[in-house]
Parts: C-alpha cells; sequence; structure tokens
C-alpha cells in the first residue's frame, strides 16, 4: 500500500502495529518499518502524529541494529568455535559446509 | 457493471466528467463509511458490495483498466498526438485504441514480474540440482514414469494428469460451492492456511538446498530466526498491509517456490502433460457457458461482490487507496504512480476531483461505488489472490507428508491455477473504478501533462496461477541445460502474453492468460530442443553465424 | 580463468547492444514489445530453416547449404515484420505514447533490427557462454584458444549487422530501392558464409572482413537514416 495517501491517524497506527509486532522476535518487521514510515517520519512536513511516528522508526532503527549486531556477533561466534565445541555445535548446526572441520 | 460499461462507451471528456462526480458522490460515501470498510476489507471476499465488477476483477488474473488508459489517450492525441484526435474516431475505436495503450504499458508492467519469476526458477533450477531430479513424488501422481518405454510413459503422464486435472476440478467446483454457500471464512481460512505453508514448509526446504548448493554453513537458531522473520513478514504482506514492493516480491517469490515445487515433484513427461491439461482446462473454464470460472464471475455479480481474491499479482492497482478526506495536497502524478492498499482507497482522487472541478456526470454514484468498492476489491483480490494460489497448494501440504503435501499443493495449485487462468486475463476497461478515478484525476488536475498521466498507475493483474506454470514451462525447459531453448519458451511465452492481452483489448472479456502463452511455449520448447538445437549446436561447434 | 572469460566475453557481445537496450528501447513499453516481437520472428525464421536443415538429410553436414536457407528465410522474415509494421503502423500511432516512434520510421525499424540481431546473438553465443563458465576451458589440449573471444566478437558484429541491416532494408522497401535490399541480401550472405571459414580457424579471415563490412553497412545505414558527414561531425563535438 501506498503510505503516503493513507490518513494521519492510520499510519500511526500501522506504524505502532508494525513497532509491536517487531517484539516477538522479528527484526525484519522492524526494519520493514523504518524504510516504510522513514520518508513520513523525517522529510515530511509536520504534523501532529509525526513525532510519534519518528520515535516508533527510531526505536525500529535500533532495535533492527541491535538485532543485527547480536547475530552477526553470534554466527561469528558459532562459526570460528564450531569445531571446538564437538557434538553440540554440530547438533546447533542447520548446514555443515563439506570440505571443512 | 452496466455503468462501467456506459461510462466506458462515452467519449473521453465525458468519462473525465463522470469520473470527477464519481469521486464526489465516492468522497461523500467514503465519509460515511470508511469504518466499515476497513472491517470489511480483510476478511470478505464480497464484502464490498458496492462494486458490480468487483466481480469480474476478481476473477481475472489480468484486469486491464481501461478507463485510466482512456485520460492519457485524450490527453496524448490531443496534445501530442496532434493530427488524429480531430477528426473524432468513432468511440468504440477510441476505445479500443485506449484499451491497446493502456495494453501496451501494462504488458511492460506484467512483463517484469513474470521475467523475473521464470529467472528466480531458472536461476534456481541452474544452480541447486535438487530440484532438478525427481526423487520423491506426488500423491496425484501415482504413476512415476520409471519404464524407458515411451508408450508406458505417454499413458502414465496422461493418467497422472488426468487425476490431477480432476483433482484441480473438483477443487474448483468446491470452491465454487463454498462461494455459492458464502463461506468466506473457509475460504479465507483456506488461503491463509495454503500461504504459511507455502512461506514456512517450503521455504525452509529451498533455504536448506540452497545453502547446501553453495556450501554455507548455518546454525539451528539463525536459521529458525530467519524463517520466522521471513515467514511473518510475508504473512504481513500478502494478507495484511505492507510496502507494495514487498508484497510483490512476495507474490513472485511465492509463485516460483511454487513452480519449483511442480518441477520437483512432477515426472516429466507428466509435467507437460499438465501444462497442455491446464491450458485446456483454462480455456474451457473461462470460455465455456457453464464454465467454473464463468460461474464463479456470474455470482459475484448477482452478489454485487467481488469474487473471493485468487493468487493475483497486481502491478499497482492493489493498492487501494487509503481514505482520506483531507488530502486535496496530494502529488496528483504522485498518487496515481503510487497506490496504496487502504479500505477507503479512493477518496483521496475524489476529493482532488471534486477540488478541482466537480462537474455533475452522469451515473457519477454508480461510478463512485463501482471505484470504491473497485478499491477494495483490488486489495482483497490482491491479498486473498495471493492467499489463494498459495495456500491451497500449502494447505494440502500440511495435511498429507511432505510429499503428499507436494502432491496436494500440485493439485491446489493447479484447482488455483485453473481458478486464476480464468480469472486471468478480464480487462476491465470499462469499468475499473480507480482507472477511471486515476483518468479523472490525472485530467482534472493535470491537463498539461497528460503523457505523464497515462504511464502513471493502471493496475493490471495477472493470477499467480499464470506466474507459476510460464516458469514450469521455462524451468522444465532449461532443466534440459540448454539455453537457447530456455531463451525460446521465454520469448514465446511473453509474445502469447502480449497476444492475450491485445485479444483482451480487443474483446474486452475476461480471457484465459494460458492457452496461447502455453501453446507457444511447449511448441518452440519441443521445436527448439528437437530441431534448432542440433542445428544451432552444429553452426556454433563450427563458429558458423547466420 | 574461466569467470572472468565469460564475463568478458558476454559483455563483450552483449555490452554494447544491451546499452543500446537501456538508453534506446527501455523506456518506451511500446518498442520493448516490438523488440519482443521481431526476436519471435527471427525465432521462426530460425526454426523454418532448421526445420528444412533436418529435414534434407544427406545435406545436413554441408552446412553451407544450411547458412545460405536460413540467411533467405532470415530476410524473409524482415520483409514480413517490414510490411506488419507497416501495415499497423496507424494503429502503433495511436497506440504508442511516445509518437516519435511512428514519426520517425527509422525508429521501427531500428527496434526490430535490434531485436534480430539480439535474439540471433543469443542463440549463437549463450551456449558457448555456459560451456565458458567453467569448468573447463578451450584450447588446453588442441583446439584453439581463442575460440571464445572470437565468438563473442563475430556474435556482437552480428548483432549490430543486423540493426543495420534493417534500417537500410526498411528504408529501401519504403523507397523502392533495390539496390539497398540486394546489398543487405548480399552482405548478410556474404557474412554468413564467410564464418564457414571459422571451422577452420582463419579468424583474421573472417573477423577483420566482417568488421569492415559492419563498419560500411554501418555508414550506409547511418545515411539511410538521414545522417551526413556533417551531423556526425557535430554530434561528435557535442553541438
Amino acid at each position: 500500500m501506498d503510505i503516503s495517501k493513507a490518513p494521519n491517524p492510520r499510519k500511526l497506527q500501522l506504524c505502532r502495529t508494525y513497532l509491536m509486532t517487531g517484539f516477538a522476535f522479528l527484526p525484519f518487521v522492524w526494519a520493514i518499518n523504518v524504510c516504510w514510515f522513514f520518508d513520513e517520519a523525517f522529510r515530511k512536513p509536520p504534523y501532529p502524529e509525526q513525532s510519534q511516528i519518528k520515535r516508533y522508526v527510531i526505536y525500529s532503527a535500533i532495535g533492527t541494529l541491535l538485532w543485527l549486531i547480536a547475530l552477526t556477533t553470534w554466527i561469528i561466534i558459532f562459526q570460528t568455535n564450531r569445531a571446538d565445541w564437538g557434538a553440540t555445535a554440530d547438533y546447533m548446526s542447520f548446514i555443515i559446509p563439506l570440505g571443512s572441520p | 457493471m452496466d455503468a462501467h460499461v456506459s461510462a466506458s462507451t462515452s467519449s473521453p471528456a465525458t468519462v473525465a466528467v463522470a469520473g470527477e462526480d464519481e469521486n464526489l458522490s465516492g468522497e461523500a460515501e467514503r465519509l460515511e463509511r470508511p469504518p466499515r470498510r476497513q472491517k470489511q476489507q480483510r476478511n470478505n471476499y464480497g464484502s464490498n458490495a458496492d462494486s458490480p465488477d468487483g466481480a469480474v476483477l476478481t476473477v481475472p488474473s489480468v484486469v486491464i483498466r481501461d478507463s485510466t488508459a482512456r485520460p492519457s489517450r485524450l490527453s496524448g492525441g490531443g496534445v501530442g498526438g496532434g493530427g488524429d484526435g480531430a477528426p473524432g474516431p468513432s468511440q468504440q475505436e477510441i476505445e479500443e485504441e485506449q484499451g491497446l495503450k493502456y495494453g501496451a504499458q501494462h504488458v511492460i508492467k506484467l512483463f517484469v514480474p513474470v521475467s523475473l519469476c521464470m529467472l528466480v526458477v531458472v536461476a534456481t533450477i541452474n544452480s541447486i540440482s535438487f530440484y532438478n531430479s525427481t526423487d520423491v513424488y506426488l500423491l496425484y501422481t501415482p504413476f512415476h514414469e520409471l519404464s524407458p518405454e515411451p508408450s508406458v510413459k505417454l499413458w502414465n503422464a496422461l493418467a497422472n494428469s488426468l487425476i490431477l486435472m480432476s483433482v484441480v476440478v473438483l477443487m474448483t467446483i468446491l470452491l465454487i460451492v463454498l462461494y455459492k454457500k458464502r463461506c468466506y471464512r473457509v475460504i479465507h481460512g483456506w488461503l491463509i492456511l495454503s500461504s504459511f505453508m507455502l512461506l514456512f514448509i517450503f521455504t525452509y526446504l529451498y533455504l536448506e538446498e540452497l545453502l547446501r548448493a553453495y556450501n554455507i554453513p548455518m546454525d539451528y537458531p539463525t536459521a529458525v530466526l530467519i524463517m520466522w522473520n521471513f515467514g511473518v513478514a510475508g504473512m504481513m504482506a500478502i494478507h495484511w498491509q505492507a510496502p507494495l514492493r514487498l508484497q510483490q516480491g512476495y507474490l513472485i517469490f511465492v509463485a516460483a517456490l511454487m513452480a519449483l515445487v511442480f518441477i520437483k515433484y512432477l515426472p516429466e513427461w507428466t509435467a507437460w502433460a499438465v501444462l497442455a491439461a491446464i491450458s485446456i482446462w483454462d480455456l474451457i473454464a473461462v470460455l465455456s457457458p457453464r464454465g467454473p470460472l464463468r460461474i464463479l464471475v456470474e455470482t459475484a455479480q448477482e452478489r454485487n461482490e467481488q469474487i473471493f481474491p485468487a493468487l493475483i499479482y497486481s502491478s499497482t492497482v492493489l493498492y487501494t487507496y487509503m481514505g482520506t478526506h483531507y488530502t486535496p495536497e496530494q502529488p496528483l502524478p504522485t498518487t496515481t504512480s503510487s497506490p496504496s492498499s487502504s479500505n477507503s482507497t479512493t477518496t483521496t482522487r475524489a476529493t482532488q476531483n471534486s477540488l478541482a472541478s466537480p462537474d455533475p456526470g452522469a451515473g457519477a454514484s454508480s461510478s463512485s461505488r463501482s471505484g470504491n468498492s473497485r478499491h477494495g476489491q483490488r486489495q482483497q483480490e490482491n491479498n486473498q489472490a495471493a492467499a489463494e494460489g498459495m495456500p491451497l497448494v500449502s494447505f494440502k501440504n500440511n495435511l498429507h507428508g511432505n510429499a503428499e503435501a507436494a502432491g496436494f499443493t500440485q493439485e491446489w495449485s493447479a484447482n488455483l491455477s485453473d481458478r486464476v487462468a480464468r480469472r486471468q486475463i478480464e480487462v476491465q476497461t470499462t469499468q475499473s473504478g480507480n482507472g477511471r478515478r486515476s483518468n479523472e484525476y490525472r485530467t482534472v488536475t493535470t491537463p498539461n501533462q497528460p503523457q505523464m498521466e497515462a504511464q502513471e498507475e493502471r493496475g493490471i493483474k495477472l493470477g499467480l496461477g499464470d506466474f507459476i506454470f510460464y516458469s514450469v514451462l521455462v524451468g522444465k525447459a532449461s532443466s534440459y541445460g540448454d539455453w537457447t531453448t530456455t531463451i525460446a519458451c521465454f520469448v514465446a511465452i511473453l509474445i502469447g502474453l502480449c497476444l492475450t492481452l491485445l485479444l483482451l483489448a480487443i474483446w474486452r472479456k475476461a480471457l484465459p492468460a494460458l492457452p496461447i502463452s502455453i501453446t507457444f511455449g511447449l511448441i518452440f520448447c519441443f521445436a527448439t530442443s528437437a530441431v534448432v538445437k542440433p542445428f544451432m549446436e552444429k553452426l556454433s561447434a563450427k563458429q558458423v553465424f547466420i | 580463468m574461466t569467470l572472468p572469460e565469460f564475463f568478458g566475453c558476454t559483455l563483450l557481445a552483449f555490452g554494447p547492444p544491451f546499452s543500446l537496450f537501456v538508453f534506446t528501447i527501455a523506456n518506451d513499453p511500446v518498442r520493448i514489445i516490438i523488440l519482443i516481437a521481431a526476436a519471435f520472428f527471427w525465432l521462426l525464421s530460425l526454426l523454418l530453416s532448421s526445420l528444412l536443415w533436418f529435414a534434407v538429410v544427406p545435406l545436413q553436414d554441408v552446412l553451407a547449404f544450411g547458412v545460405v536457407f536460413s540467411v533467405l528465410f532470415q530476410e524473409c522474415f524482415r520483409y514480413i515484420i517490414y510490411r506488419i509494421l507497416r501495415s499497423t503502423e496507424q494503429g502503433l500511432h495511436a497506440v504508442a505514447e511516445d509518437t516519435r516512434v511512428t514519426e520517425n520510421k527509422h525508429i521501427l525499424a531500428y527496434v526490430s533490427g535490434l531485436g534480430f540481431g539480439i535474439i540471433s546473438g543469443m542463440f549463437a553465443l549463450v551456449n558457448v557462454l555456459a560451456d565458458m563458465a567453467g569448468p573447463g576451458t578451450m584450447g588446453l589440449k588442441g583446439g584453439t584458444e581463442l575460440f571464445f573471444i572470437t565468438s563473442a566478437a563475430q556474435a556482437l558484429a552480428i548483432i549490430l549487422l543486423h540493426t543495420f541491416w534493417s534500417i537500410i532494408f526498411f528504408n529501401a522497401f519504403d523507397t523502392n530501392n533495390y539496390l539497398h535490399i540486394a546489398y543487405v541480401m548480399g552482405s548478410h550472405l556474404f557474412v554468413s558464409l564467410l564464418t564457414l571459414l571459422n571451422a577452420d580457424a582463419h579468424y583474421w579471415a573472417t573477423l577483420l572482413p566482417s568488421y569492415i563490412v559492419t563498419v560500411l553497412t554501418g555508414v550506409l545505414a547511418f545515411k539511410v537514416a538521414g545522417g551526413s558527414a556533417r551531423s556526425a561531425k557535430r554530434f561528435i563535438m557535442c553541438q
């Protein structure tokens, strides 16, 4: 849908819903929220609901960033230590690449 | 429908006026009803009672809304064309031209997603060997074509496709019965379930094979997180509200996934037989007087409802405009270009129109209604359609084991595809509320930039079933490892699509999108691999260029 | 080595046509459709010539036979597409958003010619490209390592030639200039038969004449399309 045509309360509601949904381990939804409402929050002429949308977008961006960092560190830690961790790590592995220990 | 038709037939100028009126009336209506709309949108296929066209719209996978084209036409003819506009060609001619023009742009708008879908499938087939070999079979294809005898393979394939087709027909009839009995909740739940299955289970399989093919390590927590995020976002995009691009992307991906499932689980000859049978069934279902699709559409029309949404990809129109009464500010071109999916879609346009030039036109109210309903329909259609096509498949999967599920999915998908196909191409040139509005809107707001307007959004819809079977054809052709065959199929399918849209613009009735394309595709696939390929191989081995 | 070779050859053969497509065609839906339609007609001509080649079993090893008839079929279909485009010109004028498509007749010729060229280049090269991507390459054990690059260069020449040919050809039928028609047929036959020498790895004997013909044809197409030495100069000087 084209968000720019929605009435302002609806935008706020959507943005809020997306933010709330994102708490269910859904950083991707937050990322969508950020991309989707970025223009609304920062590039549109001000309107009453904008400050709240802005806040939600910022929260979503922070959440996405945190998730990204956490996920990256976890993957790096896991993959570098997989061989050392032995059977547990193998158990946790979805795909074990061929040809590497 | 009548209102729409009349509007369409009227000269462009009149149309524009009517549109304005429509908008006004629509606006008024919107004001009254926005809450209702929103509620209705999500679940109902037919809830938007306004649109008589809705049924038609929902049915056809490809909906062409000429109305938008008309204004552009007018402007284009008057401004740019110069010569021909003056003599005043008959209304019919104008309509046809507009339809064609409209078609030209929309053909391209369909080319891109269809090509993307095929690209995904072909790339997958060529990089992931998992989808290239059939070792597990669907429940619906009991004959596995293991015999080396061509005759045995032939009757195996025929029997398999017969079974599949009968399942498809049964499912279609079941769907119609459900629809006739107004079991919207059942249908909707079915769709959600199937899209759920497709987005989670088959995506999971795809992810696994993808990672395996490229030898990328991954741990379960990450995989689960990715799947969860991808699936939930997909459900939100398909069944609820999300950015247009995201929704389109998900629909394309789901169609590609479904096509891969077919390629993977159908025995080779059966796949070809099913392709042929589906396109024939498509033809029958859409065109015969008692065809299921037709019945569906007529029922929907009787009820003044939109048909329950099938898998439908819409280039833009899907998104209804949110009903903002206060948005006279909207940039005209932008509004048209970027459709927003909301319940009260048309209101903005209406307001604009009203602001610009409120002229009382004939049948304004009806048109406005249709417009509103259409928006709603489109949204619903899109969502539902998306849900439908895939969901059906996925649903079955759930019931049965994977292999079985696959079989179900095939059947379902086939059913879906059938339905889709039937619905696939309907040109709603006359009515499309959005189109009109947009046209009117454009004309009113930006009289100076007619051409720009023309290019703006006229949504076109193609059933996901068409996507699926086009991709199955191309993917199957590419699985033989010959790129010339793939390219030949691709070009043939696109040409078939062009022809179908051309016929659509000329005949202005719902047309099946599969038969022409699939026929061309099959002819060129076999001719290329049998006759052209040896010739070209000989030539390129000797580096001879013709 | 195989992957760089793949990308290099791909870009060599299809880079120029791709940029032509992006800058001159991709923005206009009507042109895209005409391009694809032209590709389709080329496919039909190839299908017919393959059928003929396939049917005449005794001559299957005599490639010259297939080549000659293929060229004839291609020119026939060029004529057919010319007839179709000219007869639908009215409709196109009504349909096209960008009226230049019909006001300047050479655009139609150019677009359909590019369609012919791209599809023919693709058919000639795409399987070679697929082999190029690995795992093996040419020239390690016998054969010449120039195989791939000369194929790509020749394909580019053919693509450009098709574009020029269509411009000349369409205009020739518009103006009844039989000399130009004969030139198109003759140069097409000449280039195609010339490539028969490639089988013996006489690459310079084929590539050089091919590119000379390409340049000559390009100049002729430029003149046919209304260009002149002065306009070319002005174009180069960015005036």
